[in-house]
């Protein structure tokens, strides 16, 4: 009766589309990657060229270091946080969130020149750290957002008997709260790791050297669709991508259920 | 069972990110711990430069600045030359520079500049004045009528001249042979030209002529060349004379060409390297290129070997030929920590034996009185010489002002809006009229009596 | 003293302090503090190459008026931000109201739909800069073998179509991740709700318009104003893939800011458009947020 209602027609080919359409270029990235345009046949030889790379391969650090320095950083502090909004009975609670997504919210051009003045003050410009300080920042209010929600889910009483038992904060906090939030954890961590492999314009403006650029600034920088670079920059792609695919192949019902929580619940 | 899976998949792939990270850790510190032996013995300078030579063409021939560069070290061992390769495209070259050079870094020390930001960078500060170290007779070999006005400022030189280059025709020799006709003089002439071979051939693959229309600094060269030709102008002194009949008459001109066929609708944001691509695809009659681009379009290695041809820019029926001037030229940072090391490279680099090995061996077209006249050279390339005797006397400058990039950012949307056919070229001139003027105001702002002594200097610049 | 005494912290609340100040005090740095700062930089003419520094007032923000480049670019950020958030709306409802069965390959089409979202902007744009390339692009081939067009089309050339490429790109990266808000909120909808619709003998449409909608309309709206809200300080999209050509068609107001802040170092014009942008948003939340409030004392 239900799925009746809910019926509608030639369903499969228009999964089939919306598959093709969402994962077709990537699919057609590879095969750009792969193909040699001389020849025709499948080789590696883009992949080996940007791996013998010396630039790539700082380019790539750089976005690793980046991006999980940022996010563990971002996260602890978020714990932290998250835990003293929701877990104290203080006042403003409720208020001091919604002034986070409000910061959350900000676009990233107003802050952009007022830090570029900061971080050439003090030396900082052309630096990852110029990087990591934005993004551990502007990932810190969505982190403490989605970090409260997880931490309500815990029913209080569980910290309560525990207290009890005459357990110190910091062990509550280690052995009965962080286990029962592992897994949210683990989505916030993945989200704010994903904003921040894939940020753009704050990279774009801190960073002028191969030694601090991150991956997107790379890839950004060739120039369009010529023949010789083609093979290259479709390479890059794959290579930037490939965390993040394995990122979704794993973790795919976490990111569903981190991205909807937020929207859905509010 | 459902924690097990997913905890060896996390600890895996953790595994699998920490190699990758180790690995190129590994890298970074043996590559930093070399640069610590090398700092101990020797001064390292990094020279700033775009690749002279397109891979296309000279793919598997030695790269010639490297080799000067091995050349250098060997007389001067204890010196060594990084390189700093910059992409091939003005305006990224240009923001590379102002945000490192504004922010002080003495991690470039010699740095290669287009002639439009000499006077920019050296208002600003930025680079060294290099007064003191040039040798006044040498320097006379450079071509000096053509670099005075961009490398000096407040009649002091900051730069010296190294790749020369200028607008040029490029032209399919054998379509022109097969309808009777000579390369064009005249856009006129180019124009008829391309409607009889297109209309003959009737390919639709075959375009008549091919410009840079992408927003960009090249395109406003591209322009500028119709403007010049028939004695238009930016500014006369102070004053914005962008609006003039004379301009809005060449701007016109450039529209009819897509109106007319002659150019594809492609041309509207070509690039360089697209067109560059067409034209040896064989995809066009005339292409608008840079000189420095000569060997790779009709040399040895090129589809069009014996095909094509290069020729001065043509001008309108009755006017002059007024090819722009490009090309880059060597500075000194100012924050460098080794002047006279960086000095040392780029009196090496600039010499008259560097630029004969170089036009042996890129796409480098030198800057010396002295190598066009060398015997050897022009043997190989006998086309230096009508270059020397007959395109360089017409070679024209872009507005020299310090404020000229930022000129060229209001030029390079409002022209691009004529090119596009998006606005009139009335409002679109009067838009760049009022924001030159805006720009011309900001620069009164301060140390204002320098800046008109300079504008003065420029025009006795302009009128030699 | 007795205001003070009302105010003071408790020691729950102390301990809370104390432990949200490492957050707290970044976040004022490197948040709060840049963006009264820029509201501060717009006052000034500030031109970092020649080391420029003066009080103008609102100079800035008067020739910002009469500066057609800046109505351009916000006119072009109108169009863009409208289009794409409206074509993801209806696109993106669609998609979730045919996902919202059970069915088989679920895995698959979940990895599909994440991957739009999960992609750099930068790799999206660069992709369709390849797919779109006059030339050598894909989407002429097809097109021409599919007999729709005749000669090749300069997609991001042409002014009539740049603009609408950037569209789509930004409707490709998504799409996905608004279907999947919306599929969340229709899975929270009863069940009961349709199968007692189909006993009053209600139709399809009907049931829609009177359930799905007017019970979605919470998660579309927070949806609504995460998309408006990005899309109105868009940038990677239209900077790697056009840089804001031809002649301007699709520079939008972010772009234009960063132009002037990081080509010509003119951090005051800069700042001031920045300024502009971080209002305009500040406009859409409001305006968003009073229609929530609005909706949700309706549905009650």
């Amino acid at each position: 009766m239900k799925t009746r209602f809910n019926e509608i027609k030639g369903r499969p080919f228009y999964i089939f589309l919306l598959v093709a359409w969402c994962a077709g270029p990537l699919i057609l990235l590879l095969f750009y990657s792969l193909s040699d345009i001389n020849s025709g046949y499948i080789d590696f030889k883009n992949y080996v060229n940007l791996l013998k790379d010396e630039n790539f391969r700082t380019v790539m650090s750089n976005s690793l270091i980046v991006s999980t320095v940022s996010t563990f950083l971002s996260l602890s502090l978020a714990t932290i946080s998250a835990y003293a909004i929701t877990r104290k009975s203080i006042r403003f609670g409720q208020a001091a969130l919604f002034l986070f997504l409000a910061i959350s919210m900000f676009p990233s051009i107003a802050t952009l020149s007022p830090l570029y003045l900061i971080f050439r003050e003090v030396g900082l410009r052309d630096t990852l750290i110029s990087l990591i300080i934005p993004y551990t920042v502007f990932s810190l209010p969505i982190a403490i957002w989605m970090l409260s929600g997880y931490f309500k889910q815990i029913p209080k009483e569980l910290e309560l008997s525990a207290k009890m038992d005459g357990c110190s904060g910091f062990t509550i906090f280690w052995k009965i709260l962080f286990p029962l939030l592992k897994s949210g954890l683990a989505t916030t961590a993945i989200l704010v790791f994903v904003t921040n492999w894939n940020e753009f314009i704050y990279a774009v403006a801190f960073t002028t050297t191969n030694l601090s650029r991150t991956l997107p600034i790379y890839i950004s920088k060739f120039p369009t669709a010529t023949d010789n670079v083609i093979g290259q920059l479709t390479a890059s792609s794959v290579i930037g991508a490939i965390p993040l695919i394995l990122i979704i192949l794993f973790f795919q019902k976490r990111i569903v259920a981190g991205l909807t929580s937020g929207a859905v619940k509010e | 069972m459902h924690i097990n899976k997913p905890k060896i998949i996390i600890i895996t792939t953790v595994i699998i990110i920490g190699l990758i990270l180790t690995v190129i850790m590994a890298g970074l510190f043996k590559q930093k711990s070399d640069n610590i032996k090398a700092n101990s013995k020797v001064t390292t300078i990094v020279f700033a430069h775009y690749e002279l030579q397109d891979s296309a063409s000279f793919g598997n021939k030695t790269n010639a600045i490297k080799e000067l560069i091995k050349k250098f070290e060997k007389i001067h061992p204890n010196i060594k030359v990084k390189e700093e390769i910059l992409p091939n495209h003005s305006d990224i070259q240009h923001q590379y520079y102002v945000i490192n050079l504004e922010g002080n870094t003495p991690n470039i020390d010699v740095l290669s500049m287009d002639v439009i930001w000499i006077k920019e960078f050296a208002k600003a500060g930025w680079i060294l004045d290099l007064d003191k170290y040039i040798d006044r007779k040498d320097f006379q070999d450079f071509i000096t009528p053509l670099f005075a006005g961009p490398i000096t400022y407040n009649s002091k030189i900051y730069a010296f001249p190294w790749v020369l280059t200028s607008g040029a025709l490029f032209y399919r020799k054998d379509l022109l042979d097969k309808y009777g006709f000579r390369s064009p003089q005249s856009f006129e002439e180019l124009v008829k030209q391309s409607q009889y071979i297109l209309e003959k051939e009737n390919n639709p693959d075959l375009y008549g002529y091919l410009w840079q229309g992408n927003e960009q600094e090249g395109m406003v060269c591209n322009v500028l060349e119709y403007l010049y030709s028939l004695n238009g102008a930016i500014l006369d002194g102070d004053k914005v004379v962008i609006d003039s009949p004379q301009n809005k008459k060449a701007l016109a001109f450039l529209q009819s060409l897509f109106k007319s066929g002659v150019s594809p609708d492609t041309v509207k944001t070509s690039n360089l390297i697209i067109n560059r691509r067409l034209f040896l695809q064989g995809h066009g009659i005339f292409m608008r290129d840079w000189s420095t681009s000569y060997k790779q379009i009709t040399g040895k290695d090129s589809p069009l070997y014996g095909k094509a041809g290069m020729a001065n820019m043509p001008h309108f029926e009755g006017y002059q030929s007024s090819p722009i001037l490009g090309g880059h030229q060597l500075g000194i940072n100012k924050s460098s920590k080794h002047p006279k090391e960086a000095y040392e490279f780029i009196k090496f680099i600039t010499s008259p034996e560097s630029q004969k090995f170089l036009a042996m061996n890129s796409l480098f077209l030198p800057s010396r009185h002295s190598v066009y006249k060398d015997e050897k050279l022009v043997k190989v390339y006998p086309f230096l010489k009508t270059y020397y005797e007959e395109i360089i006397p017409t070679i024209k400058s872009r507005p020299l002002d310090p404020y000229y990039v930022m000129f060229s950012s209001a030029l390079q949307s409002e022209f691009s809006a004529i090119i596009v056919g998006r606005q009139s070229i009335d409002k679109s001139l009067k838009i760049a009229k009022d924001q030159i003027e805006f720009i011309i105001d900001i620069s009164k702002e301060k140390n204002s009596r320098i800046l008109t002594k300079c504008s003065n200097h420029d025009k006795k610049e302009k009128k030699e | 003293m007795n205001f003070l005494k009302k105010i003071s912290l408790t020691s729950d609340e102390k301990r809370a302090a104390l432990l949200m100040a490492p957050a707290i005090i970044l976040i004022f740095f490197v948040a709060i503090i840049p963006i009264i700062n820029i509201f501060y930089l717009s006052l000034f003419r500030k031109v970092l190459i020649f080391d420029i520094t003066k009080f103008i007032g609102f100079d800035n923000y008067r020739h910002l008026l009469v500066d057609q480049r800046f109505w351009n670019s916000f006119l072009n950020n109108v169009n863009y931000s409208f289009f794409s958030v409206a074509i993801e709306l209806v696109l993106g409802l669609t998609i979730a109201l045919i996902l919202n069965q059970s069915f088989k390959a679920r895995w698959l089409i979940r990895t599909a739909i994440l991957i739009p979202w999960i992609l750099p902007t930068v790799i999206a744009s660069k992709f369709w800069n390849i797919i779109l390339d006059p030339q050598y692009g894909v989407a002429n081939k097809i097109l021409l073998n599919l007999h729709i067009i005749h000669t090749n089309i300069n997609w991001l050339g042409d002014p009539f179509w740049a603009m609408k490429c950037a569209i789509l790109v930004d409707v490709w990266k998504y799409t996905p991740f608004l279907s999947l808000l919306l599929l969340g909120g229709l899975q929270l909808i009863p069940k009961e709700l349709y199968e007692a619709a189909i006993l009053d003998g209600t139709n399809k449409l009907q049931s829609f318009k009177n359930i799905t909608l007017p019970l979605l309309m919470p998660t579309m709206l927070v949806a609504l104003l995460f998309r408006t809200m990005d899309s109105f300080s868009a940038f990677s999209v239209v900077y790697v893939l056009t840089n804001g050509g031809p002649a301007d068609s699709t520079e939008l107001m972010s772009l234009y800011s960063f132009k002037t802040l990081f080509q010509s170092l003119q951090f005051g014009y800069g700042a001031a458009i920045s300024v502009v942008i971080f209002l305009c948003v500040l406009l859409i939340s409001i305006v968003y947020l009073y229609s929530f409030s609005y909706k949700t004392k309706d549905v009650n």
